[in-house]
């Protein structure tokens, strides 16, 4: 996938803020995930799988809709009546869910056992979930236009849209990539379905975010550059 | 690789007598020591099943307390027939030797038994039928079990059990051979923790206790009998074997003797080899030593006899070994020789005092001086069974790396002359590498002239394509993989180089399967995600001219205008699409969990040991014919009515013949003798059809090429190889090459080339294979076989281990006519048929060189090698198919 390439230049504050919300998430989720490894204690994903991949899952979803709601206050969605604002929620938590399953099969055509772990496969499913599509959902929105204009069309703009489209794909690559370490004779406890995958998943969300704050960085003072003079 | 030398010819009594005779005036002859002897083999009787101090066989420890027993290491390969032709021969197994003994030929050279039916005894043997097949010769009477079926445990044993009265009753044996198979079917079954192995230990426990009281009935003639309990390998924590983990590689070795010994034995420590039996064996016989044996003769063993004897044996052993080693490495034996002759003259010494002037000190010393000679011999022997040949195998390396640069630049401009070099300098090196084997005589002119030459090849090649080998390599990659979607075109060729990089660990070695399933299933994958994007770009036409300068390659494929007109037809399509390749995912993923195989996750039980159970043998049969039938009708689109017929009376006989062996259930038609005719009679059907295309009152329908025939034919054919269960997935591989038929995952020739080889690999292990020889399916050789017959045995074998990389690849080139390739594209496909197989095998051969002293090599890397080669020739058939049926054919 090739870097987005609009020329739309960002207002200041959002520019900034998409930055530092970037920085606020690999933060986060580096915190929770690699500090308590193999501690033992209740967010050592090792050991306590399911537990801890739920907090990730409740941090990484409270932080985007965080930053949703602040991207919101720009656009038009915070004038509809209220009516149509819990519709719109309760349908994008429909998505999710749906983005869920969608995984969950895609994980155990992948080889994922379909019997047993099936929790596990699960929470798997929604942590990939929670990193690409529900960044989407909270943006983006429920309009299919959009998710077009993002994904295949390469027409992001140099905002939060640049940074859900290079993180959705870095993320599911990442989970691709977590697979690899599986079928190797070391032995370790990590090795287990599906924490490489779901480490994978979450080290490269958090490459995407770099990324995306990197080729923020970049174009913006290109264009800024370009524009004055 | 180095090939053993085996020394014909059998030694005879005579011969032993006199060259021992002749270093050691005055030793003692060749005596018998037992009267009558039975050998208890128990297929996978692993050490501590018989020595935990919880073992179910309480009888036999008993009787272990009062004798001997030691812990034996078996030699690797793991396996029964080669550990079968240890315990009988003495000889360790080279690496080739397992390729080359696949087939349990009539062994011709020296053994025990062998050793036996020359002296006149009698051999009674009962147990698994590889020994008939080995041995048949030498048995006075024999009834062999076969070991087809898995899946029985009691009825292999009570075969055996059963002769036991009426044997131990009239004793005319002198050596009684009992082989035990079902331990190792319940290991294969549910692994050596299942509550199915004490029982079975049990058993075996009572028929031990059993002959060992007869035993005591019959003796007689002043000899005692001897009892031996022996495992021919163990077994892993899986229940499998053929490596060399330890507890695969060690077994007991238990001697029993009606007489009981006067030193204490019990078990011994000491581990000691397993084919360290044979000379112990034939010693306690009064045989000559067979004369390929490697074993060393157990002290412990022949202690009883008294001193004069134990050197004697000694002696008889040390000659017999030296013997080899002369004949094994003309002149390596000249220092051990030395040693040699003065033990003998210290040796002769001892013989000439009188009884009471020998000393038991001096007799030690001797038996001591013989140990370091048989030590010293042994191990020079097995030694040269591990050194490598490295010049030979670095210049067949720099040959294979040549033709590879070769093959890469072919593209450009193949000058002749540089081509003719290359061909009589490799030629000239494989005469060569073939007639020597030996390390050293490398500074030959010829030798060095063509390896100079190979170089020359090299660098005129690399001089003349510097500067456009680069631009060659991009070209090809862009011009054949285009056309099927980028972001798969890219992904097909990523994927290949992934793998290769993959095969430098010998886990991704092991769990290869892994790689192909997670290949194949991501290529899908990315082929439903282009699809979804494509419609969404179709569907939004406004949207797609916002940013026409970067998304223009989806918009190539069908221009603006178009797209309105006919969206809804379109959109239909795209569902048609998504729908495929759901269908090849799901079918995917069934047929990876029908088979578990590699290494690592092969104790998880898969769909097939669930259907093979006894209890589902109607099910088995129902899902089997519900597949042939969905076969019969996936393929009839593509034949006329005769050959429909035809095919389907080849798929009936498969089932009949199937039902007749006894795996499935055919009710109304009698059985026939294990399946010979039907099979035979598909073979005739699958000619017949493969003929039919010939004939000129058949007119096929103007859209099917002969290659889609040849894959009806080959279906059948394939149904016929595999075993009952793997039917099922013929069935699934029809359903996904149907589907790919009119789907447009693949767009390109050299694109779709590459993608049917992955889907062909993992069609391979998905039937069952891995990397480890232990999992070929012996079996299939012997179909519609009355006997063994060395070259159809090893086709049909070759053929079934190939199934599914040959469907796949008939189904390529079924589906190349549906593209009407150009002839730029036919050389695409060649060239890129050719370096995906090349590529693998080019980076593994040189990797393996090097890494040639790693602990897996033996287990893991080289069997990897074997496999990589015969895939070579395997592709390489199959392009010779490619090639004449485009140039001549078409032409």
């Amino acid at each position: 996938m090739s870097a987005p390439m609009n020329t739309r230049l960002p207002s200041k504050d959002v520019y900034y803020f998409t930055i530092r919300s970037n920085i606020y998430l690999v933060v986060l989720i580096a915190v929770l995930t690699f500090l308590p490894w193999n501690t033992e204690t209740i967010l050592d994903i090792v050991s306590q799988t399911l537990r801890s991949s739920e907090i990730i899952i409740a941090s990484i979803l409270t932080s985007n809709l965080l930053i949703g709601v602040y991207v919101s206050q720009k656009s038009n969605f915070i004038k509809k009546s209220l009516s149509y604002r819990i519709r719109a929620i309760l349908k994008g938590a429909c998505y999710y869910m749906l983005a869920t399953c969608f995984f969950h099969v895609i994980a155990v055509l992948y080889g994922a056992p379909f019997f047993e772990n099936i929790s596990q496969t699960f929470h798997f499913g929604a942590l990939l979930a929670s990193t690409a599509v529900f960044p989407g959902l909270c943006i983006l929105g429920l309009n299919v236009s959009n998710w077009i204009r993002v994904f295949s069309q390469n027409g992001a703009d140099l905002g939060p849209e640049s940074v859900i489209q290079i993180s959705a794909v870095s993320s599911i690559v990442g989970a691709w990539v977590g697979a690899f370490p599986i079928p190797l004779d070391w032995d370790r406890d990590w090795q287990e379905w599906p924490i490489t995958c779901m480490v994978g998943n979450l080290l490269g969300y958090m490459t995407g975010l770099v990324i995306s704050a990197i080729h923020l960085c970049v174009r913006y003072n290109q264009l800024r550059k370009h524009k004055v003079t | 690789m180095p090939v053993k030398k085996e020394f014909i010819g059998i030694s005879t009594p005579e011969t032993v007598l006199e060259q021992s005779g002749s270093l050691v005036p005055g030793v003692s002859p060749l005596k018998r020591h037992y009267n009558k002897t039975v050998l208890v083999l128990i297929d996978a009787l692993r050490a501590d099943f018989l020595f935990s101090p919880d073992t179910p066989m309480s009888m036999t420890k008993k009787l272990v307390s009062q004798n001997l027993a030691l812990v034996a290491k078996a030699h690797t390969p793991t396996v029964t027939l080669p550990r079968i032709k240890a315990l009988m021969t003495g000889s360790v197994p080279g690496f080739v030797d397992v390729i080359l003994n696949f087939g349990s030929t009539k062994y011709e050279g020296d053994n025990i038994l062998a050793q036996m039916s020359r002296a006149g005894r009698r051999v009674v043997f009962f147990g698994d039928d590889t020994w008939i097949k080995l041995f048949s010769d030498h048995f006075t009477r024999y009834e062999g079990t076969t070991s087809f079926f898995v899946t029985d445990y009691t009825e292999v044993d009570n075969n055996v059990t059963r002769h036991l009265p009426l044997e131990l009753s009239a004793g005319d044996f002198d050596l009684l051979i009992l082989h035990y198979l079902g331990l190792d079917h319940i290991g294969h079954l549910a692994g050596p923790n299942s509550p199915l192995v004490p029982p079975k230990l049990r058993e075996m426990d009572e028929v031990i206790d059993t002959v060992y009281r007869s035993l005591t009935k019959l003796q007689g003639e002043g000899l005692p009998n001897l009892l031996i309990v022996c495992g021919d390998h163990g077994m892993s924590d899986q229940g499998s074997h053929g490596g060399a983990s330890y507890s695969e590689t060690r077994v007991p070795l238990a001697f029993l003797s009606t007489q009981h010994r006067s030193s204490t034995g019990g078990v011994v420590e000491s581990e000691v080899d397993q084919i360290d039996l044979v000379p112990t064996l034939s010693e306690l016989l009064g045989l000559p030593i067979p004369s390929n044996n490697l074993g060393h003769l157990l002290m412990d063993m022949v202690q009883e006899q008294g001193a004069e004897e134990q050197l004697a044996s000694l002696l008889r052993n040390t000659i017999q070994l030296l013997n080899l080693l002369r004949e094994d490495q003309p002149g390596a034996d000249s220092e051990v020789r030395g040693f040699f002759h003065s033990t003998c003259e210290l040796h002769s010494k001892w013989l000439s005092l009188t009884p009471q002037e020998r000393s038991s000190a001096m007799a030690h010393q001797i038996q001591i001086k013989y140990n370091e000679v048989i030590t010293m011999a042994t191990s020079t022997i097995t030694k040269k069974l591990t050194t490598y040949d490295l010049p030979a195998l670095i210049t067949c390396v720099i040959g294979l790396w040549t033709a590879a640069i070769l093959l890469l630049l072919s593209q450009q401009s193949p000058v002749r002359w540089v081509v003719m070099v290359h061909v009589i300098s490799t030629l000239y090196l494989v005469g060569h590498l073939t007639q020597f084997q030996s390390v050293w005589p490398f500074s030959g002119s010829g030798y060095l002239i063509s390896v100079a030459s190979l170089m020359l090849v090299l660098s005129t090649i690399a001089l003349q394509a510097k500067k456009t080998m680069k631009d060659q390599v991009l070209e090809w990659m862009r011009s054949s993989f285009y056309g099927g979607g980028s972001l798969c075109g890219g992904f097909l060729i990523a994927g290949t180089l992934l793998h290769t990089v993959s095969l430098l660990s010998s886990s991704y070695v092991e769990e290869e399967h892994q790689t192909w399933y997670f290949l194949s299933t991501t290529i899908h994958i990315l082929h439903l995600m282009s699809v979804i994007l494509t419609m969404n770009t179709n569907q939004h036409p406004c949207n797609a001219s916002f940013n026409s300068s970067t998304s223009n390659h989806f918009l190539r494929s069908c221009p603006k205008s178009d797209v309105e007109s006919d969206q809804g037809s379109h959109s239909d399509k795209i569902r048609q699409e998504v729908l495929n390749t759901a269908v090849l995912l799901l079918a995917a993923r069934l047929m990876r969990s029908w088979n578990q195989t590699g290494n690592k996750w092969l104790h998880l039980p898969d769909i097939v040991d669930w259907l093979i159970l006894a209890d589902n043998r109607i099910l088995l049969s129902v899902l089997v014919a519900v597949s042939l039938l969905l076969i019969l009708v996936l393929q009839s689109r593509r034949l006329t009515w005769v050959q429909t017929i035809l095919s389907a009376t080849g798929l009936f006989c498969v089932f009949w013949s199937r039902a007749s062996t006894g795996a499935l259930f055919l009710p109304f038609v009698p059985q026939m003798d294990r399946g010979i005719l039907p099979a035979r009679l598909s073979f005739l059907c699958v000619f017949l059809v493969l003929v039919s295309q010939f004939l000129p009152g058949q007119t096929s329908r103007p859209s099917v090429g002969h290659m889609d025939i040849c894959l009806s034919a080959w279906t059948v054919l394939h149904v016929l190889l595999m075993r009952p269960h793997n039917t099922v997935l013929v069935a699934f591989m029809t359903v996904q090459q149907s589907v790919l038929c009119g789907c447009k995952l693949v767009l390109s020739p050299s694109a779709a080339a590459v993608f049917y080889v992955w889907m062909g690999r993992a069609a391979f292990f998905s039937q069952g294979n891995s990397n480890s020889i232990a999992t070929v399916d012996v079996g299939a050789g012997y179909v519609g076989q009355e006997d063994y017959n060395a070259f159809p045995v090893a086709f049909l074998l070759g053929l079934a281990t190939y199934a599914g990389p040959i469907y796949w690849f008939m189904a390529f080139l079924a589906k190349l006519n549906t593209l009407n390739p150009s002839h730029r594209d036919l050389h695409q496909v060649y060239f890129t048929v050719a370096v995906t197989c090349l590529l693998s095998m080019v980076v593994y051969a040189a990797f393996v060189v090097t890494e040639r002293y790693h602990l897996f090599v033996w287990t893991v890397f080289l069997p990897k090698l074997l496999y990589l080669g015969m895939d070579l020739v395997i592709y390489y058939l199959l392009s010779v198919i490619l090639v004449l049926k485009y140039y001549l054919w078409c032409e």
